[in-house]
């Protein structure tokens, strides 16, 4: 606690402001700002309707998605199965609308390990600077110079293959992105005259970090997350199509691509129907980042 | 200039060190008997034990490092368990085809990105605006494989222009010399494998470049945007100068600063996408021969090829470094200065 407040500066105005916070007035503002971006809300449609599917995917699916029925393998798209069949039989539709969810638990999960990890480093290192800033950056250094799919594929290695794991892969590699943008921000706000309010007001280093200052911060985290929950599901499913992730039959889309590959002069429906799934997905958290970006940014 | 250049040289030691830190105790860390896992179940307590003193696990921790770590600095990595080869030959075999699919792609992005994100930002939000943002849309958010599968689907098979795997035809032979095939044909005068392996990289460079140029058109369209505005591009325009002259000479020169370490940053990304690449058109890269050993559960070759990998990179962003430091003396000074 002590080193933490010996290296904040003092502060040099000699009035001390309320606490800032996103006011309701401010909050309005940006889901204004948001609305009136065509781009942002075009990602946002796109995304509900992606979570929509994850949810009702399963009940509205033709077929079981793990029924073999070798009699109709490599059927072409046609009224009874919309997008075809693979190998087994097995009805496309039916397995990627039940794929939706695992795109979106591997964004989630992935996402969620390397935003609560980084997120905490980043905070950690801003806050206290010295030796833990230090140590907790060249840990992050080496981190990033690895190329990102490689050091995945090394933690796969470690872990074994599978989807769980691969998304803890994942989440690994994506921490260093958080931890310097966390660190930054941390940086920037921990100058701010109600951060030397609160210490004045005898705060601890707990409630100045998740109360004063990571609140302050979350607008590029936000922006962060959005942007990486798409990367995350085309690196899992990269991961997947390497056999290293997902694994037959589960009916993940990576791991489709991946199978598909074999019959791709027969029946390359097996792997555009999955290509286009992960494409849209993706496409909508791009879109619904870049318009938070914008509606977040003060200068807009 | 060349303290700077000594200085990022010598903090690249620390990093190099922590990545084989990283790479030593990460693959030391798995639970069980490593032997064990790399022979299955069904082997010989001989076939076991001549594992573990080939791979010197019968000794403690530090000297297994101390001997990885003495033995990674003259570029000895071991023997691979797959190939039988040592780990440095089948990298050496395998890194060219990787850098020459890499540096391809990097020149495609350049080449077709800057023109195309100098032209939306001067045409902002006109019909080539639009059009380039959406595509830059659709190849960042495409997975690299994919955009492979398909370009297989339609323009090897459908249209059966362009060969879909492999880097040579098999009537035709060169003489290895650096292990780039383009510049080995070029090298040894074989224009014929030249033609050849050059319709081969196609379809691969394409697959691997296409996300670099949307990366480098975006970041380019939006420093131009910002570039523009200045007041010596508005005199630039006010004494009548063409439009090459103002956009490519005065706008474009200090909007490339940033384009230097996207390339950097991008760099790393297409060792990545190298790996889904060469796996999509069977070439016999870097990528290939890390999903086959880690598959295999080759450790001397993942340690080999992980380390070689991220050595490269550091090296990349190191010579990237240098070279902004070079094109904007504001980095340079601020970091002598800094220091």
């Amino acid at each position: 606690m002590s080193q933490a407040r010996k290296s904040l500066p003092v502060s040099p105005a000699g009035s001390i402001p309320a606490p800032v916070r996103i006011r309701e007035q401010e909050r309005f503002v940006i889901l204004k700002k948001l609305f009136n971006s065509r781009n942002g809300v075009l990602g946002l449609v796109i995304t509900l309707l992606v979570v929509l599917l994850a949810l009702i995917g399963p009940s509205i699916a033709p077929y079981d998605p793990l029924h073999l029925n070798l009699a109709i393998g490599l059927q072409p798209p046609s009224w009874a199965h919309w997008f075809g069949t693979d190998e087994f039989g097995r009805d496309i539709l039916s397995r990627m609308l039940y794929g939706v969810r695992y795109a979106l638990e591997v964004g989630l999960i992935a996402d969620g390990i390397s935003l609560v990890i980084g997120v905490s480093l980043g905070l950690v290192a801003g806050y206290f600077g010295g030796k833990a800033d230090a140590l907790i950056m060249r840990f992050m250094d080496v981190l990033l110079a690895f190329p990102y799919l490689l050091l995945a594929m090394m933690i796969v290695a470690i872990l074994g293959p599978g989807l769980r794991n691969a998304m803890i892969a994942i989440g690994i590699v994506y921490i260093p992105q958080y931890t310097r943008l966390v660190r930054g921000s941390v940086l920037s706000v921990r100058k701010r005259e109600f951060v030397y309010a609160s210490l004045i007001s005898g705060a601890s280093n707990w409630r100045m970090m998740t109360k004063h200052i990571l609140r302050n911060c979350y607008s590029p985290i936000i922006v962060q997350a959005t942007l990486s929950f798409g990367s995350a599901i085309v690196e899992t499913a990269g991961l997947g199509f390497l056999g290293l992730g997902a694994q037959p039959p589960q009916p993940e889309w990576g791991a489709m691509l991946s199978t598909g590959r074999n019959f791709i002069l027969q029946a390359p429906w097996i792997t555009t129907f999955p290509g286009l799934g992960i494409l849209f997905t993706v496409i909508g958290f791009n879109l619904l980042g870049d318009g938070l970006r914008d509606a977040l940014d003060p200068k807009s | 200039m060349i303290q700077y250049v000594i200085r990022r040289l010598l903090q690249a030691i620390p990093v190099l060190l922590g990545v084989s830190i990283v790479v030593f105790f990460g693959l030391h860390v798995i639970p069980g008997d490593v032997a064990q896992m790399i022979l299955g179940d069904k082997a010989t307590p001989q076939a076991l034990a001549h594992l573990r003193e080939q791979l010197g696990l019968n000794q403690p921790m530090w000297i297994q490092f101390w001997n990885f770590l003495s033995h990674v600095v003259v570029g000895d990595f071991g023997t691979s368990l797959r190939t039988q080869n040592p780990v440095w030959q089948d990298i050496r075999i395998a890194f060219p085809v990787t850098l020459q699919l890499s540096i391809l792609s990097l020149l495609l992005a350049l080449v077709v990105g800057i023109p195309i994100g100098v032209r939306a930002a001067v045409k902002q939000n006109g019909w080539f605006d639009n059009l380039a943002m959406v595509g830059v849309l659709v190849g960042i958010s495409m997975p690299v494989f994919w955009i492979g599968l398909i370009l297989m689907i339609v323009v090897g098979v459908r249209l059966n222009l362009l060969p879909i795997s492999g880097l040579l035809s098999y009537t035709i032979t060169l003489h290895r010399i650096t292990g780039m095939t383009l510049l080995d044909s070029l090298l040894t005068g074989n224009l014929n494998a030249f033609w050849d392996t050059l319709k081969h990289l196609i379809l691969p460079t394409v697959t691997l470049g296409t996300i670099p140029t949307a990366v480098i058109a975006r970041i380019t369209r939006s420093e131009m945007l910002d570039v523009l505005k200045q007041d010596y591009i508005r005199t630039a325009w006010a004494k009548g100068l063409r439009y090459s002259g103002v956009t490519y000479y005065h706008a474009l020169k200090n909007a490339l600063i940033p384009v230097i370490t996207v390339c950097g940053l991008q760099f790393g990304a297409l060792l990545g996408g190298a790996i889904l690449t060469e796996t999509v058109f069977g070439l016999p890269g870097l990528g290939r021969l890390a999903v086959n050993s880690i598959l295999y559960r080759d450790y001397p070759e993942v340690q080999g090829i992980v380390m070689v990998s991220s050595i490269v990179f550091v090296m990349v962003n190191l010579i990237v470094d240098v070279l902004y430091a070079a094109v904007d003396p504001r980095i340079r000074l601020d970091k002598e200065v800094g220091a």
